[in-house]
């Protein structure tokens, strides 16, 4: 069940899945859209949500066994000013449904508050026939980075990556590859692409020296391990994921959240040290050859998703669901409240502008008839009346 | 295990963002502004925006400022990982603490805690007693904008930080993590929904020690020293 046909690294994921099981294990596999509900043919042995605004619909299919490909933790991707939706996004975890995480991490993450949660891991394989290193001609020109993500969306952290590009002192040159190049068209890079597939993408990562991702939420992060996958090393914040294939000062370079001079003085000593880079590059092909493909991924969720189908039907964690709801409208109430506070008090500051204007205008309308009343008063002098006359009598008159 | 580092911290510091195996010959860290003794710490590890006269070391880390190698909070000492979580079952209720270094901002929030009843109990330093007998921290301090040094600590140990509204969160996400307010009234009303219900606040509580992982002293200071060695900043790199 996916949200819709537009591209995505989570529906990506979803379609390659779909893709290798009918192809190779004989699956009845069907990629369903919400607005294409109706065309679901069902029954079906499982259904798999994959992102929360899909989980409803699995409710409304012929299913024998409902579960959630478990790309993140999704109440992440929104801020403060989201509280519906971040509550609504976490309930998902309290569902009757089995887990199927794409990394370790989000099953640990998943157990610690679900301590009964039925979780799978399933780590989306690479395409080992396209992601491939070859050996480059060894460079020595400005260091290429590639930053990686989309900076419309905050949590990618471009912004920042694009800030520690900046205050760098040895010299490079930056590409952006981002989802939607049109919507960071104002992104201050060298050279903007996007809309590329695999192989191109595979290119790109062999094109440059390190890829720079300063993410704050990942469920993985697949860019680094298809950059792997080419020799290319990375320096990388500690987002949610790293922690599944980045190894610090052997494949690549963790860097603090939101330290620009510690990430710039990092890209500097890589820009410098090109043995250090290799090394690194080493590292980063060592790791990708422990990796799954594509084919042993699809394999590993197979499994899984019969273990799924044969096993009696998960249960609701009514706790879980109680407290999530419990501290949703504790923070989303106290969201509300401090936003009705603010509109409130934009109001009120509102209205004693306009009854500033007002008082201001019924001033000026006061002054004018007083104005005019002493005009009147000026005009009905005999002194006015006087030289009113002389002007008259010495002005000369217009001509036609 | 050495960690290639020294470290110089006071003692209530380095309870909070020390590391065992942090007392070896390796280059020095001093964490805060404890004094060195005369001699030059390699890297000083501020809780405080730099200023024009911190100029001893070579290398200095803070939350906030200029002329920083690295931006960061400290690290959370490892033992504070190992004390119970507040808002476990068992666990018996625990009071509110306020601490931070804006006296004026925590004045304000004890003293809209005491209008409204709500028990805030003030501690001019925190250390790992004070942190580990509360159940949340009022933390009225945010150096540069930024998550103060020690938050770290606090998430590792379970207990629900509390800061002002932050521009620099080194990771921490407001609502998921820790809880964030924009003014004292904000504050105390989250003190007072803690305290009436801790395990509601579970979830926030168990993001907090897991976003603390990357902070964990001793992967940090390892961090730290490999750092140090690969950028040829110390002898051996």
């Amino acid at each position: 069940m996916l949200p819709d046909r537009s591209p995505s690294g989570g529906a990506a994921v979803a379609s390659a899945h779909a893709r290798g099981l009918s192809r190779d294990h004989g699956v009845e596999a069907e990629l369903v859209t919400l607005d294409a509900l109706d065309e679901a043919r069902g029954p079906y042995d499982v259904a798999i949500a994959t992102w929360w605004e899909t989980v409803p619909a699995l409710w409304q299919l012929d299913a024998a066994r409902r579960a959630l490909l478990f790309q993140s933790f999704e109440q992440r991707f929104y801020d403060r000013d989201a509280p519906l939706e971040q509550v609504s996004a976490e309930t998902t975890l309290a569902l009757p449904l089995d887990y199927i995480a794409v990394s370790h991490w989000l099953r640990d993450a998943l157990l610690l508050l679900r301590p009964d949660a039925r979780c799978h891991v399933v780590q989306p394989g690479i395409d080992k026939g396209v992601f491939t290193w070859t050996e480059q001609p060894a460079r020595d020109g400005p260091l290429e980075v590639l930053i990686e993500g989309q900076p419309t969306l905050a949590f990618k952290g471009v912004r920042e990556a694009m800030a520690a590009v900046r205050a760098m002192r040895e010299p490079v040159r930056t590409t952006l590859v981002a989802l939607d190049p049109d919507a960071a068209a104002d992104a201050q890079v060298d050279r903007l692409v996007g809309g590329l597939d695999a192989a191109s993408m595979a290119e790109l990562y062999r094109q440059s020296d390190v890829m720079l991702k300063l993410s704050r939420v990942e469920g993985l992060g697949l860019a680094p391990l298809e950059g792997f996958h080419c020799g290319l090393p990375c320096v990388v914040a500690p987002f949610t994921g790293h922690q599944e294939y980045v190894r610090h000062g052997e494949n690549g370079i963790v860097v603090g959240f939101d330290d620009v001079e510690g990430t710039a003085g990092w890209l500097d000593a890589l820009a410098r040290d090109r043995e250090l880079l290799g090394t690194l590059s080493g590292g980063a092909r060592r790791t990708a050859e422990g990796w799954p493909s594509q084919d042993a991924s699809t394999r590993l969720l197979h499994e899984a998703l019969v273990e799924i189908a044969d096993g009696p039907p998960p249960a609701v964690d009514e706790q879980l669901l109680m407290r999530t709801l419990a501290l949703g409208t504790t923070l989303g109430r106290a969201r509300l409240t401090r936003r009705q506070v603010a509109t409130e008090h934009a109001l009120t500051r509102a209205e004693a502008l306009v009854r500033e204007l007002s008082d201001s205008r019924d001033e000026c309308a006061e002054r004018l008839e007083e104005s005019k009343a002493e005009l009147e008063r000026i005009r009905s002098t005999r002194a006015y009346r006087l030289g009113a006359a002389v002007k008259r009598a010495t002005t000369p008159r217009g001509r036609g | 295990m050495s960690l290639a580092i020294e470290l110089l911290a006071e003692s209530a510091d380095a309870e909070l963002a020390g590391a065992p195996g942090t007392s070896g010959d390796g280059p020095v860290v001093a964490l805060g502004d404890v004094s060195s003794d005369g001699s030059r710490p390699l890297v000083r590890w501020l809780d405080r925006p730099t200023r024009p006269d911190d100029g001893e070391s070579k290398l200095v880390i803070a939350p906030a400022g200029e002329g920083l190698w690295r931006r960061a909070p400290w690290p959370a000492a490892d033992a504070l990982f190992d004390l119970q979580a507040a808002g476990g079952g068992a666990a018996p209720p625990a009071p509110a603490l306020l601490v931070g270094a804006e006296r004026g901002l925590r004045e304000a929030v004890a003293a809209r805690a005491a209008e409204c009843g709500v028990a805030l109990q003030q501690a001019e330093r925190l250390d790992a007693a004070t942190l580990g007998s509360a159940g949340c921290i009022v933390m009225a301090e945010s150096p540069g904008g930024a998550l103060p040094a020690r938050a770290f600590a606090v998430l590792a140990a379970g207990r629900l930080l509390i800061t002002p509204r932050l521009e620099t969160t080194f990771g921490l996400e407001d609502g998921l993590d820790h809880l964030e307010f924009a003014a004292p009234d904000e504050a105390v009303d989250a003190v007072r929904a803690f305290a009436a219900a801790p395990d509601t606040f579970g979830r926030v509580v168990s993001w907090a020690r897991l976003k603390a992982e990357q902070q964990r002293a001793s992967v940090v200071y390892a961090r730290l020293a490999e750092d140090l060695r690969l950028q040829r900043l110390v002898a051996g790199g």
